[in-house]
């Protein structure tokens, strides 16, 4: 091995490590995101809102029956609210 | 940049895969925040690593260092650059770090997109990704490393040089294309492990996956259709699939994949199909690596197969395990899993879903079963039968044919339930357009598999004529849109859907370029200049023969003239024969190839293969084929390939009220 060889091992090397150990510097923190929080309770209600559309086109193009849309868009509309029930008393 | 740099990056690599282990376990058991970033550091760390060894093994490709086995193995000062690029997967030991490099590329996204996303599960999704990435850290490190200095005692001036099949264009993309394929279900196959481990049958998690497995699939899918058209142009045979080993080895994990793709709509809509969404990713990402664990034992012969290497037993172990414990996993946690909802009705469109997928399961497990079967006849009765296209044929067509089929009933179909008028409105018009067209081509003396293809390819392209039509009309009528302007707006307001829809239809046109290799016609003989032969209705004839001496090989170049058999000129052909090695003193080391020439229209393709030469008396040995429909085949992957590229685009967030 040549000194060029040794010098960028070396430089590769020092530059992950520190690149890796760095949050361990900082004091002990616990996990500041929770799964359970506004932006996934907004990322499913997003998720309802896509499926309320797509059943509005099914009744449009007629692949779904009124009462079936009905049915479906109340459930769909029912789960939304509870989920922006959460995200109103989380915010509060 | 050095070839030593390039083997401590992989030992760095592994040893930072190992501390990743470590640090995210560590953050799991004690809830300490910074050990998980540290982890996440230590897996970004690992990858970029494996890709710098990457990238210095392919820098050394390029400049030639035959210091190093595998650049004199794969390379030669005559290769062109474009090669020498892509010799970094010719070899095991090249190609196993290419499928470390483009795992360690999807570590680097998924970790950084979901820095903050998916928390409870990242750790886990990290530690899944990181077992499978030193599993190829293992091979690369210990038993295929790919930075072996060259055996030799005196110093290597030139390599052996790029086989001359592989030194095709297509061949530049689509190694690189099944791997990204193959590669990249190990992300959605770590978020369903995590997704067990953490017990979350949300649909969250399902959402953020569903474009990893569309992106995965299509690459899978890009691989497999490139992979016909390379065998189409450059083996000379005049067909795009053999059932070869390798090539069902890659066409299984893209059924068993298809029928995820579907079935995840499911439990992301319904909420259902949770444990069967489980096993088919399991499947799926077994097989990938199954796949290449038959490419890299050499228990299969084939074309495509590296020769055979100690690799076969460690593949074939990291299958059992990941079988082991994926489904291990999955019998511990089945509780948490099962769907609330049952399906209300045979004729809804869960149930076209659910029918669908067993189908492509059925069909997966056909022809897993037709590519083991050698190696299974071997181990009981101590000889290799082997299974041939005819019965793969046999078994796959009628399954194709169903699943075409489907293709079509699917949009017809409602979610939950359809009535009886419903179903009555919704088939009538492409159920007579099915059998008017059967009726067409009886009359026309078309009979068997062809007519059932083209008679069940009316019917799906109706069925998703007439969903577009709706969706038009539904506009036009709201917003008093023009026909053009509904159909842009309908497909850009329902990617998802209507991309869907193009990847059918593409599924359609490749059918119908099936359906033409029923009328495939050949014929081959010796021509002298200026003689003739026929083949089905056209007329070939050798107008010059030449020969031309290029960088790499030495080539014979015919000129054929085709005419029909009314004696009308068509167009010129020029197949060559060429030998790769001309110059090399030993005759054994010339590898000879057939370069075809081909004249595709949409009817057929007149293929020319020029099999031999006697250059003394002038005379060529030709194989002329006619293929009837090829073309559609390509046309129908373009479609595919937009309409998943259309499904998988991000749609534009706006603010949703309701009313």
């Amino acid at each position: 091995m040549n000194w060029n060889d040794a010098i960028l091992i070396f430089i590769i090397f020092i530059s992950t490590v520190w690149y890796v150990i760095q949050p361990m510097m900082n004091p002990p923190i616990s996990n500041p995101f929770d799964d359970d929080n506004i932006d996934a309770h907004t990322r499913q209600k997003m998720i309802l809102m896509d499926q309320i559309k797509e059943l509005e086109m099914d009744y449009e193009i007629g692949t779904l029956n009124k009462d079936d849309f009905i049915q479906q868009r109340n459930q769909l509309k029912r789960d939304i609210s509870t989920l922006l029930q959460k995200i109103k008393s989380q915010t509060s | 940049m050095i070839p030593v740099a390039g083997a401590v990056s992989l030992n760095l690599s592994l040893a930072f895969g190992i501390l990743t282990l470590f640090s995210i376990g560590f953050y799991i058991r004690n809830n300490d925040f910074r050990l998980f970033l540290t982890g996440q550091r230590l897996s970004l760390a690992s990858s970029g690593l494996s890709l710098i060894a990457t990238i210095i093994l392919t820098n050394e490709l390029i400049i030639g260092n035959f210091d190093l086995d595998y650049v004199a193995h794969y390379t030669s000062n005559e290769t062109p650059i474009i090669y020498k690029i892509t010799a970094l997967w010719a070899g095991q030991a090249g190609s196993m770090l290419f499928w470390l490099a483009i795992l360690s590329l999807y570590a680097i996204v998924v970790v950084l997109q979901n820095k903050r996303e998916h928390i409870t599960l990242m750790p886990w999704v990290i530690i899944v990704i990181t077992i499978v990435q030193l599993f190829f850290l293992g091979m690369t490190n210990f038993v295929t490393n790919p930075f072996e200095p060259t055996n030799a005692d005196f110093i290597v001036m030139n390599g052996n040089g790029l086989n001359p099949l592989l030194q095709n264009p297509t061949m530049a993309i689509h190694p690189p294309m099944l791997y990204l394929g193959y590669v990249g279900f190990t992300i959605p196959f770590a978020f369903a492990i995590a997704a067990l481990i953490k017990k979350d049958a949300s649909s969250l998690w399902v959402k953020t996956i569903r474009r990893w497995t569309l992106v995965t699939w299509l690459f899978l899918g890009i691989g497999i259709i490139l992979g016909g058209w390379w065998a189409y142009l450059e083996l000379g045979w005049g067909g795009y699939w053999a059932w070869d080993p390798v090539e069902n080895a890659s066409f299984m994990p893209w059924l068993t994949g298809t029928a995820f793709v579907h079935s995840i709509i499911i439990q992301e809509k319904k909420n259902m199909l949770k444990i069967w969404n489980m096993i088919l990713i399991i499947l799926t990402f077994t097989l990938c690596i199954f796949g290449t664990f038959l490419t890299r034992s050499g228990i299969m012969s084939s074309v495509h197969s590296f020769t055979a290497s100690g690799l076969g037993p460690l593949f074939f172990g990291f299958v059992i395990l990941i079988l082991i414990v994926s489904y291990g996993l999955l019998y511990v946690r089945r509780d948490h899993f099962q769907t609330e909802k049952r399906l209300e009705s045979f004729t809804s469109r869960e149930s076209g879903f659910l029918f669908n997928n067993v189908i492509f399961v059925v069909m997966c497990f056909a022809v897993f079963w037709g590519t083991i079967f050698p190696v299974i006849s071997e181990a009981v009765r101590g000889t290799k039968i082997t299974v041939g296209a005819p019965f793969f044929n046999q078994i796959n067509i009628p399954i194709g044919l169903i699943l075409l089929f489907l293709t079509g009933v699917g949009p017809l179909l409602a979610w939950r339930n359809t009535s009886k008028e419903s179903l009555i409105k919704n088939f009538t018009l492409p159920l007579i357009v099915a059998f008017l067209s059967a009726g067409v081509l009886l009359a026309l003396n078309v009979r068997g598999n062809a007519m059932m293809t083209l008679a069940l390819s009316s019917f799906v392209f109706t069925s998703i004529a007439i969903e577009f039509w709706r969706g038009i009309r539904a506009r036009t009528r709201k917003f008093d849109e023009s026909i053009l302007s509904a159909l842009f707006q309908l497909i850009r307001k329902n990617r998802s859907r209507y991309g869907g829809y193009i990847s059918h239809l593409g599924i359609v046109l490749m059918f119908v370029g099936f359906s033409g290799h029923a009328f495939d016609i050949e014929n081959e003989w010796g021509l002298q200049i200026g003689s003739k032969e026929t083949v089905g209705n056209y007329e070939v004839e050798l107008a010059a023969l030449s020969e031309v001496e290029r960088p790499n090989h030495y080539a014979y170049i015919a000129d054929l003239n085709v005419y029909t058999t009314a004696g009308e000129f068509v167009t010129e052909l020029h197949p060559e024969k060429r030998i790769y090695f001309h110059r090399d003193p030993n005759p054994d080391k010339r590898q000879p190839h057939s370069e075809l020439d081909i004249y595709s229209t949409l009817v057929r393709d007149i293929y020319s293969i020029f099999t031999g030469v006697d250059p003394k008396n002038k005379v060529g040995y030709f194989k002329i084929m006619i293929n009837p429909l090829v073309q559609w085949v390509w046309i129908g992957s373009y479609f595919l390939i937009i309409g998943t590229v259309i499904a998988m685009w991000p749609v534009r967030r706006k603010k949703y009220e309701l009313e």
